[in-house]
Formats: structure tokens, sequence, C-alpha cells
């Protein structure tokens, strides 16, 4: 059907905006996905050697989904890439994740807030009680960056970007000890400060999962003030509570494994075949 | 040869010889003991001009108490405005004897006033903290958070050897429901005023004599020792709400603090008024006490009062201490976490995953 009279104009303004700022494409629902951003891709893509330059790899395991890699840390060629590549391409875009790790050890005073929509999760009273907005504000830099990319991509991009929540905490302190014990690197940094990997004391996990749950939500913000779309972690791959689920647990502090990266995966393109109709569906116009 | 009351007085007796010559601002107060000893615990509140008492005590080796301060992990996002980070509790500025009344019976559970929130644009606005930069975002969040501060708050007044009070004002606004004092006018910095729920007050030298009274006698049913030096801010009124002139009504306010500080210190033991307002608005301050708007007072105005002041008090001869293991840890220990977020984030994460 046509549109009508009073918005003529705006379709108009749409159709050559459209042709204006893409290069040739396919159509909407056939277009590649390329996958990008930080350590978390790996479960997804199984692939995280970077080589010296941005390379798109196909991921034979899913139809239509390829993998940016590239060099650690991240560096502008490789955003500058992945800008070029929104032309004619869906995107998923993992942006760092682990972010909440950064209080993985308890702070003294320790810690603990009350997020704005879980506002039913216990507190521990005896603790400083930090302000939700503060600890929102402490992510800040990092979702200031996501924003700068995301406003990138919106502009070149006529498919869809969506930004792929990351994996939960995992609460059993043993394993992080575990892992920790193996780090060199941290049991060194540890000892200057006068810890050892068996006395430090680890932030609370439900501390933990609210900080998580805040840097989703931020990722969630980012995403709709660009009009990207979220995917958010599924509750298949947490445990009853919220956290990662133990069958997910990469060898690490904070990564999920390439089972959880499958399931993520395919979120994603039963998410786009959504997206696609809903947003594309006049793309063969 | 004749005698009078005169003939032996001292030389602060005399205008002459105290004011017109060998002024000393430190002499305006007779005290035989220090009014804050090396080891005191001090804990202020007041209006805005006491926010000037803490940085002063804490550069003089002074042990200024602070019950709830920014989380150090967290310091650089929680800087406050409106004094909120200026005294031993967050409370920001306190400026009548009611308010300090109500603050502490707020801190001891005997006060709840009825109007204790607003809502304001998906945030929680604390009355009688209204200018704070980091609202609470839901009633569950507020109530945690109001909960700690007025325990930090009650753990201030509890544990202060020497309470400093500077009184500001005696115009105020107030809750028609149940007399609570905010600190700002509701509609000014936060909230909306409603003549049918907000009233205006102007405290007469009594009310603030039986306020502060009152105050003292339930600060000391729970810390009996605790000693209070009284002072008045010589920062004039911002604006009035009677009908005088906003000069006449900071000299009609200040007038009341005053006769009222000294009436409060005649009766009560260990209460000592401490003349700030005299060294800056008497007649022998220089006019480079206040600033061009003659409403603010100036760092050099702040620093002969504070000079005043520390000469009453026992100055440790070197105060300074490096932070000591514990505190460069605790500073440490956020650091490492955040490593850990960015070493497996990197390079790291190949090896983590390439045993899958």
């Amino acid at each position: 059907m046509l549109p009508g009279a009073s918005t003529m104009l705006d379709w108009l303004h749409k159709r050559i905006s459209a042709n204006a700022r893409s290069e040739p494409t396919v159509k909407a629902g056939n277009e590649p996905v390329v996958l990008a951003g930080h350590s978390h891709t790996i479960a997804i893509s199984r692939h995280p050697n970077g080589g010296p330059a941005p390379e798109l790899i196909k991921i034979d395991r899913f139809d239509r989904l390829y993998a940016l890699v590239g060099p650690w840390p991240r560096d502008e060629q490789y955003w500058d890439e992945l800008e070029r590549l929104a032309k004619t391409s869906s995107i998923a875009l993992q942006w760092g994740g682990s972010e909440h790790s950064k209080h993985l050890f308890q702070s003294n005073p320790p810690f603990d807030f009350v997020p704005r929509n879980l506002t039913n999760l216990p507190v521990e009273e005896t603790f400083a009680i930090i302000p939700d907005e503060v600890i929102r504000a402490d992510f800040e830099s990092m979702i200031g960056q996501l924003d700068r990319l995301l406003a990138g991509l919106r502009s070149v991009c006529r498919y869809n970007v969506f930004v792929l929540g990351s994996p939960p905490p995992k609460p059993d302190e043993s394993f992080l000890r575990a892992r920790l014990e193996k780090e060199p690197f941290f049991i060194g940094l540890l000892e200057q400060i006068g810890f050892t990997v068996e006395n430090v004391k680890f932030t609370r996990p439900m501390i933990r999962l609210k900080l998580w749950h805040t840097l989703q939500e931020l990722f969630a913000e980012a995403a709709a003030r660009h009009g990207a779309h979220f995917l958010p972690v599924p509750a298949s791959v947490k445990d009853a509570i919220g956290f990662l689920a133990p069958q997910h647990w990469a060898g690490d502090v904070t990564h999920a494994d390439f089972q959880f990266g499958d399931i993520m995966a395919n979120k994603l393109l039963c998410a786009l075949s959504t997206a696609t109709e809903a947003e594309h569906g006049d793309a063969s116009i | 040869m004749a005698t009078h009351p005169y003939k032996h007085a001292p030389a602060t007796a005399f205008w002459s010889r105290s004011v017109s010559s060998h002024w000393n601002p430190a002499n305006l107060l007779h005290s035989g003991n220090h009014l804050i000893r090396k080891n005191d615990a001090v804990v202020s509140a007041g209006s805005c001009f006491a926010a000037n008492i803490a940085p002063y005590l804490k550069s003089s080796g002074l042990n200024y108490l602070k019950t709830e301060k920014a989380h150090p992990i967290f310091a650089t996002k929680m800087g406050e405005k409106f004094g909120y980070s200026d005294y031993s509790a967050a409370y920001g500025n306190v400026y009548t004897a009611r308010q300090l009344l109500q603050l502490l019976r707020r801190s001891l559970g005997t006060f709840k006033p009825s109007e204790d929130r607003w809502y304001n644009n998906s945030c929680v606005i604390d009355p009688f903290r209204p200018g704070l930069r980091y609202p609470a975002r839901s009633d569950q969040e507020f109530d945690v958070l109001t909960r700690q501060h007025l325990a930090r708050t009650r753990e201030a007044f509890e544990k202060a050897d020497v309470f400093i009070f500077t009184f500001g004002l005696t115009e105020a606004w107030s809750s028609r429901a149940d007399g609570a004092v905010f600190p700002a006018c509701p509609g000014t910095i936060a909230g909306e005023f409603d003549d049918k729920i907000h009233a205006f007050k102007n405290f007469t030298v009594e009310e603030t004599v039986s306020d502060f009274c009152e105050f003292i006698s339930l600060l000391r049913q729970n810390n009996t020792d605790v000693r209070i030096i009284l002072t008045i801010s010589p920062v004039p009124l911002v604006a009035t709400a009677t009908s005088d002139h906003v000069l006449s009504a900071t000299i009609y306010s200040k007038s009341v603090l005053r006769v009222a500080a000294q009436e409060i210190s005649r009766q009560l033991k260990d209460v000592v008024y401490f003349p700030a307002y005299e060294i800056i608005t008497g007649p022998q301050a220089p006019t480079e006490f206040f600033s061009e708007d003659r409403r603010h007072v100036s760092e050099m105005g702040v620093d002969a009062v504070m000079r005043a002041l520390l000469q009453h008090c026992e100055i440790m001869p070197d105060h300074s201490e490096a932070p000591g293991k514990t505190e460069q840890a605790d500073s440490k220990i956020g650091e490492i976490s955040q490593r850990i977020g960015e070493y497996e984030c990197e390079e790291h994460a190949l090896d983590q995953f390439s045993s899958q």
C-alpha cells in the first residue's frame, strides 16, 4: 500500500536517504551479520587469535554470521573497518562486558547499593551504601565510548545493529581463587599490597550480580539511544538466582564457554529475523 | 584617689587599647583552656560559613571527625555541592537551632517528618538534603541511603568531644503538618512550594535559646562530656521572606542569634561563644574581609577568623603523616580488580579458550 499523502514526503525522504548512504546492498534478511568487539566475542567466534590487521572470518556453524577479528587491544583501524562493514551488514557488537569485575575484590570499606530496577534484592546495610547513580557514573567512560561507536555505526548502517549482553558473574569464590592461583601476574600484584590469593576478600556475589545487571542496563540504554537493539543474556544460561550457570563457565574469572556463545548466536539470528521483519519490511520496495 | 569599676579593668575593656590599638582578634575570647585539644574529635555543623572550619582544623593537625564520607573507590564521582561533603556527616548546611534539633532527633529515630521525600523526574529527593548530586532513584534506595546517613549523623554526634555549631539564620520554611524545618524553601533547590503545606517562620531569641538548649540536653544524653563552641555566620541573608529590606532583616536575624548565643553560653556548662561574627563585621574589620558583593566573606576574612580560633587550640607542632600500609592496600585493591577485567579482555583470553 502506498503511504498516505500526509506521510509521502517522509517516505520519499527515507527512500532517498537510504539510497544515498548505502553501497549496493542485498535484501534485508539476507545481509551478512558481522560480530565484533571485545573478548566475549570469542565464545561465539571461537577465534581468539588476532592478527596485526582486522580480518573478516566466516563463522561456519551459523549461516550469514561473520566475525571481525584483529589485534588486541582493539585499535582505531579495527573500529574503522567495522564502520566500513556496517554499510553492507548487520552488526552484532560485544562491547566490553567484564567491567563489573573491577569490583571483584572487596574494597575497604565494602560497599553495596540498590539498583533502580532490582530494588527487591537484599542490601547489606552495614556496608557503605553507594547511590545507584554513582555506580552508573563509574561506568560512564566506557559507555561514552560505546555511544560514540554506536553513533558512527548507525550513521552508515542500513540494517540492524545489536549490542550483545555479556555473561553474568560466577558466584563460586573457590573457583575464582583457583583461577587466580594460576596467574603469577595477579599473585605478584596482590603480594605487593600484602594480600595472597588465599586471603584476599571477594566482593559478595550478590553485589557483583547487581553490578553486572547495572552494566547490562547501561548497554541496553546506550543501544536504545542510537536505534540499536540490545540482546540480553537468556535465562537458560543463568542459575536460579541469575549467576552464570556453572556448565557455561570458561576457565577464567569472567568468560563463558563456547556453548554459551552458540546460544547467544542463535538468539542473535532469531532476533535479527524479527527485527528485519519489523523494521525493514519495505526494503524490497 | 577615687576608684571605680573601670579602674582595674583589662585593656580589652577599652576600645582605645584593644581595638584602636593593639588589635588582636584572638583577644576577643577569654579562655584559660584550649577550646580544642590535640586528641579531641571535633564535629561541626551550621550555615555555609561553617564549612570553612574543617579544612583549617585538619591542616592544623586537629582531629576533625568525619563519619560519612565519599567512598575511596568512588570518590572522584561523588563530589558534592551545597556543603554535603564539608561536614562530619553529609547533612549539608544547618541554618537554625530548630533544624539542628530536628536533625539530632531524626538521627535518634524520635522524629520522622511526614514530608520526608519529594518525587521529581524519576528521582526521590530528600527535602532535608535537596541538592544532593546523586539522589535516590527508588523509594527503597531512598530509605537505605537515608538510614545510613542518619546513622552516620548519630555516630558523629555521639563521638564528638567538641561540637562546633555556626548559627546562620532565623528565617526558615517549615512543614505546617509537623513543623519540620527545611534547609531551603521548597521550590528553590528542589520540590514544589505550596502555601497550604509550607509555612514561613522567623525564630525569636527565646525559640532559638530553647531549641538549642534542648539540642544540647538531648546530645548529652548519649555524649555526656561533649563541649560546645558556638559561632555566628557573618554572611548576610541571600534573601528575606519578611517585608523588611534584606539588610534590615539580616541585622535583625544576626542580632537575635548573637543574643541567643550569649544566653546559651551563659546558661549552660561547657558552651563557649567564639566571636567569628565580630571579627568579620566589627568596625575594625577591613573592607577586604568581604568580597565585592559585600555578602561573601573573603579568604582573608576566613583566614583571620580561623587564625584567631586556632590560637585557642592545642596545635601539634608537626602533624604530617604518610599514609599507612593499610590505606595503600585499600587504594590498590580496586586497581587490581580492574586489571583483572582488562587482562582477561585482551590477549589472555586466548589461553582460557584454547583449553575448550
